[in-house]
């Protein structure tokens, strides 16, 4: 009777806020969608440099990924957000001075594509690394230059390796979206928090937005194992 | 922009002995934190592994359920529900204890799937293997399958403690004084205002275990017990050739 008499107040609040619930949840969708988008083409270029033949390129991108995955998203963003705005604004020959003041949503976008192109670059390179070499060598015996080897031999193939974690990711991605109402930007969780405070249906409101985040994460969460299963298989 | 919001302490703070003193009872908490919910979370998570491997769907499913719903929220979210929401019940829960059962009711649910994963990799052969030297089920199990399971969830257990102690960062949201807010308080006073080298010393402070923790990931995963194992583990599910000594 509780949990009945609960669902009945959780749609009841999701029927009295559902424009600023739904907006929220539109946020987190277009920031997780955005932020993902520019971390897989960082990722990949990333991902190509760790693997380069050129030492210099290896070690810059190596430290790109150990300093943005062992430090919490939480401090990044507050870097973007917080400590940018206080370095000397940049003064560019015929573009004019540039400040490094960022809005909530720029920051956040920033932090989180920085973040997660981190583990992109980390999940392809895996997939770069489990292509046998020979491949590579039959590839430039032919006649194709390093590039051309890399781009049409290799990589297809790795990013069909990758896409399982990759999946993962964009789940967390998700679910690390939520940290960006610390910077101001009303996503889901902030917009839930908003209406809690005033009215203090607590359990409920954060009980529709669990719902919501559930919606995205856990069929990210099924294709993850899905699609695991059958790279395992093609293999 | 003025020059007003250019002007900050810079580095000078860090010259005084208070500053670190501060910033180190920061890790201390958020190094204790992490501690304490990763020891929880190997509790709840073997409880967890175990019931998604049992029979009765009467187990299975509630742990699965579990599993997989703590697994998929965010974090910051579950939070905000124990701590707001507790403060709607009559059991009022302090700010720290709010982010331990939260980041429990996560990292518990991750350290399920790492201890189930390693449960289910070892094959039936090992176990049979060892049954037919002579030892007793119980014998096989502490002295070959759970030796090998550990070996292989360590890796994973290490990497989830490096997601963990970043976690913790999330309790600063709560004014909880832990590193990442003991971080705000100093950069958000006025005389002080300098986020850039906070933020900077402050990164390095959770960069620095965090990276020695990815040290050992790596290490574990790679290391030579492993690959015996493998090694050992593929040679008796398959009828292999014997292996070719290989000279090191």
């Amino acid at each position: 009777m509780g949990f009945i008499g609960f669902l009945g107040d959780a749609a009841e609040q999701l029927r009295l806020h559902y424009p600023a619930l739904l907006h929220g949840y539109q946020v987190t969708i277009l920031l997780t969608a955005v932020s993902m988008a520019l971390a897989l083409v960082l990722g990949a270029v990333v991902a190509l440099a760790r693997t380069a033949e050129w030492r210099w390129l290896r070690v810059a991108s190596g430290s790109y990924v150990e300093l943005f995955r062992n430090t919490p998203l939480l401090i990044q963003l507050y870097f973007w957000f917080f400590a940018l705005p206080k370095l000397p604004p940049l003064d560019l020959p015929y573009l004019g001075t540039f400040h490094w003041l960022l809005s909530s949503e720029q920051a956040a976008v920033l932090g989180l594509t920085l973040y997660t192109g981190a583990y992109t670059a980390e999940a392809l390179r895996s997939g770069l690394r489990s292509i046998d070499a020979g491949q590579t060598e039959a590839a430039r015996a032919v006649g194709l230059t390093y590039m051309q080897t890399r781009l049409y031999v290799v990589a297809p193939q790795a990013i069909r390796i990758a896409v399982p974690l990759l999946t993962s990711i964009l789940s967390a991605l998700f679910r690390n979206s939520a940290l960006v109402s610390v910077i101001g930007v009303i996503d889901l969780l902030a917009a839930a928090d908003r209406i809690q405070q005033s009215n203090f249906q607590t359990f409920e409101l954060f009980g529709v937005a669990g719902v919501l985040y559930l919606s995205l994460t856990l069929p990210l969460a099924w294709a993850s194992g899905g699609l695991e299963r059958r790279v395992a298989r093609a293999r | 922009m003025s020059d007003i919001l250019m002007v900050g302490a810079g580095w000078e703070p860090f010259t005084r002995w208070a500053i670190w003193r501060f910033l180190f009872d920061g890790l201390v908490l958020a190094l204790e934190m992490a501690a304490i919910s990763m020891l929880l979370s190997m509790l709840v998570g073997v409880v967890m592994a175990v019931a998604r491997l049992a029979r009765p769907r009467i187990i299975r499913w509630p742990a699965m359920v579990y599993v997989e719903t703590f697994r998929a929220m965010p974090l910051l979210l579950l939070i905000f529900f124990v701590f707001f929401g507790s403060a709607r019940t009559p059991l009022k829960i302090g700010p720290v204890t709010a982010v331990v059962i939260a980041l429990t009711l996560y990292n518990s649910a991750v350290v399920a799937e790492i201890i189930r994963a390693g449960i289910l990799s070892i094959s039936r052969g090992v176990i049979e293997a060892s049954r037919a030297l002579g030892l007793s089920y119980l014998q096989s199990m502490t002295y070959v399958a759970i030796p090998i399971a550990l070996r292989r969830m360590a890796p994973g257990v290490v990497s989830q403690l490096i997601t963990l102690f970043k976690d913790t960062s999330l309790a600063s949201v709560l004014s909880i004084l832990e590193l990442s807010r003991s971080a705000r308080v100093i950069y958000d006073t006025p005389t002080y205002g300098n986020p850039v080298e906070v933020l900077t010393v402050v990164a390095a402070m959770y960069f620095i275990p965090s990276y020695a923790l990815s040290l050992l990931a790596q290490r574990l995963e790679a290391g030579p017990e492993r690959r015996a194992i493998l090694a050992a583990d593929t040679a008796t599910a398959t009828i292999a050739p014997a292996p070719a000594s290989r000279p090191e």
